[in-house]
């Protein structure tokens, strides 16, 4: 049976047109920002999820939306009955190829005209697209179906659309944590419905704290160690895990002077079961806090440290070996990944990748006696 | 149940690791006799590069314990899905942790989840898949081996696993899914030589929902020929990728600096003999430095991971251009504009 679940005032959702992804708390005024324009959300609520909208202009730059029940693809509309050239010898670059201005373009989108007619005049206008090839005009008309697209898709967050936006918006804000490190830090800290996990996290938008918590079942628990105020806090599945993170993230408002004082709670919450895993990814240098973490870990679990930076994980690495004789199996591993173009006669590599999604230490804890 | 949260110390019948070193790890079941190559029952005593262990030792010792060997001593450690692709019997080429990994997350799998894999192969993913949909997921895994899938239920059942794991050998090619999985998915991962003939009946064993799809292939012709047969079965999100996993290695290292400095300072500069000229080799010209680098060799190739997403029944054709599984064409560097709000 499937449950269409639909969208309400308060619930995160992610806006999605075509490539450009936004998270967004729907609020009781629904007006929303989506790059320069103004629309009005009002229309998805009470809808399902994965519903498309059309957005309907109704003053320069403001939209309103409607449900979609079709979307006829602009270069599969367009190319029906357009020649193609055979390559591109006859084309020159003179910048005099489209013969419409950019006043009459900009005219024609303030007259509240289709995408699909848009594109019509300036392919009409255009003296050399004719002469394209097929493999040229399409890109051309997805360009241009990128600029002048109407549609949009109401998501439903997920911890991989969050990841993917938060990486792909800007790598900074989440320390580099890329979603294949996140997927191995996962793995890596045997991460599983029931276990308790000690998770000190900053600098990433909260997003491994999401990544695990969506792992979990209502047994299990992470235990999330701050040096700020609160816990870092994010939109995904808010909804769901306020409950949880009420009930089971054992939240350390940590003051700077109490910090100390605040950590022992955390460390006798821990004393009657022991931790599952010891999971770091933060913007400071947690040596102290592992070393002090250790001790509550679960003999043959894991230690997993995330940075962005490979020295500091070096340091941990040397001081670990150094000084503790009951962490083995020590690691540090950083990925190489690549995305690749798959089309008929034309699939490769990426001509952009991502350089590099931190570096993950792993070691195991063993009996020391 | 070797591989359960709760367990603490070893009982007879698990399955355990012996962590001699980082590249010496085996993984055997706590056996206290064995039947030898004439079918006699005799003590079971396991062989290392350290000596012998008498299986039956082990029992009762806690997980993560220092245990002795007759030339040596080793760890003795609790198995989990990543220990166990490291240590597991090869039936078939495996996927290693950098890929499963990101299967599992790519498939979006959470407690409860109905997850279809094909082929079963060796286990190697099985374990991993079976970790995240909990107790109460579901894995339901097909390999058109018999002997495979055999063997594969008997390891799934030793390590506790056979609430959560169902193997069936079936040739998923030809026969799809069957009619007990059916509308019934929420994630399905395909590791075949043809993927794309399996393609439609992964529509039918997902939920009306939809769900998420993964398939890893090591050659790019399969690729194309499954990323055609996704977007002619309505998928979206259809993306390709590789992933690569590099070790660091680290090393502390003395390096003897090399200058043409004299070593007498007091020496006025310009007056050079071919005494000072000679590199600086004695004691104090060390530099003492930690060093990373790279294994000399390292596999430069694993598979392709293909992922897709399918939208819910009723959303199917409409959806299809607003988030749109082609890439952009050659402009391969354009970045998704995204933007983030209401947080």
């Amino acid at each position: 049976m499937e449950i269409r679940e639909s969208i309400k005032i308060g619930d995160y959702v992610v806006i999605q047109k075509q490539k450009y992804l936004k998270l967004h708390q729907l609020k009781a005024r629904c007006d929303v920002m989506l790059g320069k324009d103004l629309v009005n959300l009002k229309a998805i609520v009470g809808q399902p999820f994965w519903t498309t909208f059309k957005m309907i202009q109704k003053k320069k730059k403001e939209f309103d939306l409607d449900v979609a029940s079709e979307i006829e693809s602009l270069p599969e509309a367009v190319m029906k009955d357009v020649q193609s050239g055979s390559d591109n010898r006859n084309i020159t670059d003179d910048g005099k190829s489209q013969l419409l201005s950019t006043e009459e373009i900009e005219g024609f989108k303030e007259s509240g005209l289709s995408a699909q007619s848009i594109v019509g005049k300036l392919i009409e206008s255009s003296t050399t697209f004719h002469n394209k090839t097929e493999y040229s005009q399409e890109k051309y008309l997805k360009k241009k179906e990128k600029k002048y697209f109407e549609y949009i898709v109401i998501r439903k967050p997920t911890v991989r659309l969050l990841a993917e936006m938060f990486y792909s918006k800007d790598p900074h804000s989440v320390l580099g944590l890329r979603h294949d490190s996140i997927a191995q830090i996962l793995s890596y800290a045997n991460v599983q419905n029931s276990g308790t996990y000690v998770l000190f996290e900053s600098g990433t938008q909260a997003l491994l704290g999401s990544a695990i918590l969506d792992c979990l079942d209502d047994q299990g628990r992470v235990i999330s160690i701050t040096t700020g105020r609160y816990p870092p806090e994010t939109g995904c599945r808010r909804d769901e895990l306020s409950r949880r993170e009420e009930s089971e993230i054992v939240p350390k408002p940590l003051k700077k002077p109490r910090w100390q004082e605040n950590l022992e709670i955390a460390k006798d919450a821990l004393l009657k079961d022991g931790a599952d895993s010891l999971i770091f990814a933060s913007k400071e240098f947690p040596l102290p806090l592992i070393l002090k973490m250790l001790d509550y870990l679960k003999p043959s679990h894991s230690l997993v440290v995330y940075s962005v930076y490979r020295e500091p994980l070096v340091l941990i690495y040397n001081e670990l070996k150094k000084k503790r004789k009951d962490v083995i199996g020590l690691h540090i591993f950083e990925n190489f990944l690549r995305t690749h173009q798959i089309l008929s006669d034309r699939t490769r590599p990426d001509v952009m990748m991502s350089a590099s999604g931190g570096h993950i230490l792993v070691g195991t804890k063993v009996l020391s006696s | 149940m070797s591989f359960s949260r709760d367990k603490t110390e070893i009982d007879e019948g698990d399955t355990v690791i012996l962590y001699l070193s980082a590249s010496n790890m085996h993984a055997f079941r706590v056996q206290p006799t064995i039947k030898n190559k004439h079918g006699e029952l005799v003590e079971n005593v396991f062989q290392t590069t350290y000596g012998a262990l008498k299986v039956a030792s082990l029992v009762g010792v806690k997980f993560g314990s220092k245990v002795q060997m007759s030339r040596g001593w080793a760890f003795v450690l609790q198995p989990n899905p990543e220990l166990w692709t490291l240590t597991l019997p090869h039936r078939t080429q495996i996927i290693y942790t950098a890929d499963i990994s990101l299967i599992v997350f790519h498939l979006e799998l959470r407690p409860g989840s109905f997850v279809v894999e094909s082929g079963t192969g060796s286990g190697s993913l099985t374990h991993a898949l079976a970790r995240r949909v909990g107790a109460h997921g579901t894995v339901r895994t097909f390999d058109f081996h018999d002997q495979r899938a055999q063997i594969a239920t008997e390891e799934f059942a030793q390590h506790g696993l056979s609430n959560v794991v169902q193997v069936a050998c079936r040739d998923v090619s030809c026969d799809g899914f069957g009619e007990d999985v059916q509308g019934r998915a929420d994630a399905v991962f395909l590791d075949l030589p043809h993927p794309w003939l399996v393609v439609h009946h992964a529509v039918a064993a997902f939920k009306l929902d939809g769900g998420r799809f993964a398939s890893f292939s090591p050659c790019i012709e399969q690729v194309q020929k499954t990323v055609a047969a996704l977007r002619e079965n309505g998928f979206l999100e259809v993306t390709t990728m590789e992933c690569l996993q590099r070790e660091i290695l680290v090393n502390n290292r003395t390096l003897a600096v090399a200058s043409v400095e004299t070593s007498d300072s007091k020496e006025p500069a310009g007056r050079l003999d071919e005494r000072s000229q000679t590199v600086a080799s004695d004691s104090s010209d060390k530099l003492e430095l930690v060093c990373t680098n790279y294994q000399n060799t390292m596999p430069g190739h694993t598979g392709y991971l293909t992922f897709a997403t399918l939208p819910p029944v009723w959303a199917r054709n409409i959806s299809s251009s607003a988030c749109p599984s082609d890439p952009d064409g050659d402009d391969g560097g354009s970045a998704p504009v995204i933007e983030t709000a209401g947080l």
